[in-house]
């Protein structure tokens, strides 16, 4: 099994990941903020190995999201933070941080799969 | 005119004016310090408030009533325990406070201020301490309304940059006879994502915003990470690149993302400005008190004139027409080695090649 939930509110950085994952085998859903993401989860939660987590959203951000993903839907599963924001500090318990811009998807593909094996 | 007054002054400093004049009397003197606009508060050696200059009421919102004869701190402790505890061990050792600090008014507003406090010293013996206090609130709102500007306005154009990053990324996958004319595009849509990101760093280099945090690390730790991160880079151009380390051991103390940065950059330059198949060699050295790094490369070098204008900001040498860059590499690596208290040395001909050398203090 191979499904990704991608959640970022950019519909252009949904489609190109899936794009690219869809072309790799990987299952994707998408999720256009945290809000929409946690409805997801909270039907298809255990079928989902991976999430890709933009962290700047509208209504409910990244962080928001997977705190309540943790301690209120008691799902523990990995997450990549997929962002743009030149931040220095990020969240503790999600150590895996891409900035979009700093990585090709060739290279977000091969981190990805460190996740599958 | 108070005379006694007049001897004290004359005393402590040679009067250039030949006669004493009325205009220094002890009144002047008093109802100048009462128009600083900044707080003054002196304290005697215990730290009991023996006058305050206006400003203290309209900044922290206590009557004179309220403050004089009391310990100073009637507005303070808001910040942690040991602030404090540092702030009263300097100025009993007889050194200058100086910092920022979150103060209380009466009114329960919180506020920013800039102090600092000096022991008054007779003969040797502190006696006293006298503190100024800065309301920099405003100053504060305003820096961290610049920060959140910078932030927003570098997520929005770096999100277009991006997303043109990965769509030509997967046009080029799905059209392999076009992928040299879209790496040309791509390779200009980068020069605009380094440019963004350099011009955050220059933006906040501007505003001394660049934190720095030292550690004491092991140098092998810092270096490893870099080396991996330019292994696809040597390889595209089939560079011959050669790392001699004979301190592998050694622990430096300095802020491992600021070194990290200043590694990259110079070895990504070493790379960029080398031609196809050259030799990249990368050498740490250690001597009694400090250490250093080099990145010796055989690429286009730098025309002699122009290496002391490297380090400007949008300064291209001469012969790089045709490789794509910011030009503020050089400034941004310049700044990062002073704030590490670090030197930087270039040496270079032309067409023969570049050598780098930065000494850092071992401590």
């Amino acid at each position: 099994m191979k499904n990704i939930l991608i959640v970022d509110d950019d519909t252009i950085y949904r489609d190109l990941i899936r794009r690219k994952l869809e072309s790799e085998g990987y299952s994707v859903t998408e999720a256009k903020g945290g809000q929409e993401a946690l409805d997801i989860m909270k039907i298809q939660g255990t079928n989902i190995q991976l999430i890709l987590l933009d962290l700047r959203m509208p209504e409910m951000d990244g962080q928001t999201f997977y705190y309540e993903l943790k301690n209120r839907l008691h799902l523990d599963i990995p997450a990549i933070i997929l962002t743009n924001q030149s931040v220095a500090v990020y969240p503790s318990d999600l150590r895996d941080f891409v900035v979009k811009t700093d990585i090709t998807l060739d290279e977000l593909m091969k981190k990805i799969e460190g996740y599958f094996i | 005119m108070n005379t006694n007054f007049q001897t004290i002054l004359n005393k402590l400093y040679i009067r250039s004016r030949s006669s004493l004049d009325d205009f220094l009397s002890e009144e002047t003197y008093i109802l100048a310090i009462e128009s600083v606009f900044s707080s003054v508060i002196i304290t005697d050696k215990e730290g009991i408030v023996q006058y305050i200059n206006p400003a203290v009421e309209r900044i922290t919102g206590y009557t004179r009533n309220e403050i004089i004869g009391k310990k100073v701190g009637l507005w303070g402790g808001i910040m942690d325990a040991s602030y404090y505890r540092n702030l009263w061990k300097t100025i009993n050792e007889g050194n200058i406070f100086q910092g920022e600090i979150q103060n209380k008014r009466k009114n329960g507003d919180l506020y920013t201020a800039k102090i600092v406090i000096s022991p008054i010293q007779k003969k040797g013996k502190i006696i006293g301490f006298i503190g100024t206090e800065e309301d920099i609130t405003l100053e504060k709102k305003i820096q961290k309304e610049k920060e959140e500007f910078i932030s927003l306005a570098s997520h929005q154009l770096r999100t277009p940059l991006g997303a043109m990053k990965w769509g030509l990324e997967l046009l080029a996958d799905s059209n392999p006879r076009l992928r040299s004319d879209i790496s040309n595009i791509a390779i200009q849509n980068q020069l605009m994502i380094d440019l963004v990101n350099r011009l955050l760093i220059v933006l906040r280099i501007a505003d001394n915003r660049i934190p720095v945090k030292k550690d004491i690390v092991n140098i092998s730790t810092i270096i490893e990470p870099i080396i991996s991160s330019i292994q696809l880079k040597l390889h595209k151009k089939d560079i011959f690149f050669s790392f001699y380390n004979p301190h592998p051991n050694l622990s430096v103390f300095t802020d491992v993302i600021l070194l990290q940065e200043i590694l990259l950059n110079t070895l990504d330059n070493a790379i960029k400005y080398s031609k196809n198949k050259g030799k990249i060699s990368f050498q740490l050295t250690k001597e009694k008190d400090h250490w250093s790094f080099s990145v010796k490369d055989a690429g286009i070098g730098i025309p002699l004139k122009e290496i002391p204008h490297v380090y400007n900001k949008f300064y291209r040498g001469s012969n790089t027409i045709s490789i794509p860059g910011t030009g503020l590499g050089m400034y941004i690596v310049k700044t990062y080695i002073h704030l590490l208290k670090g030197s930087i040395a270039i040496k270079s001909s032309l067409n023969k090649g570049t050598k780098i050398i930065c000494t850092f203090p071992l401590k």
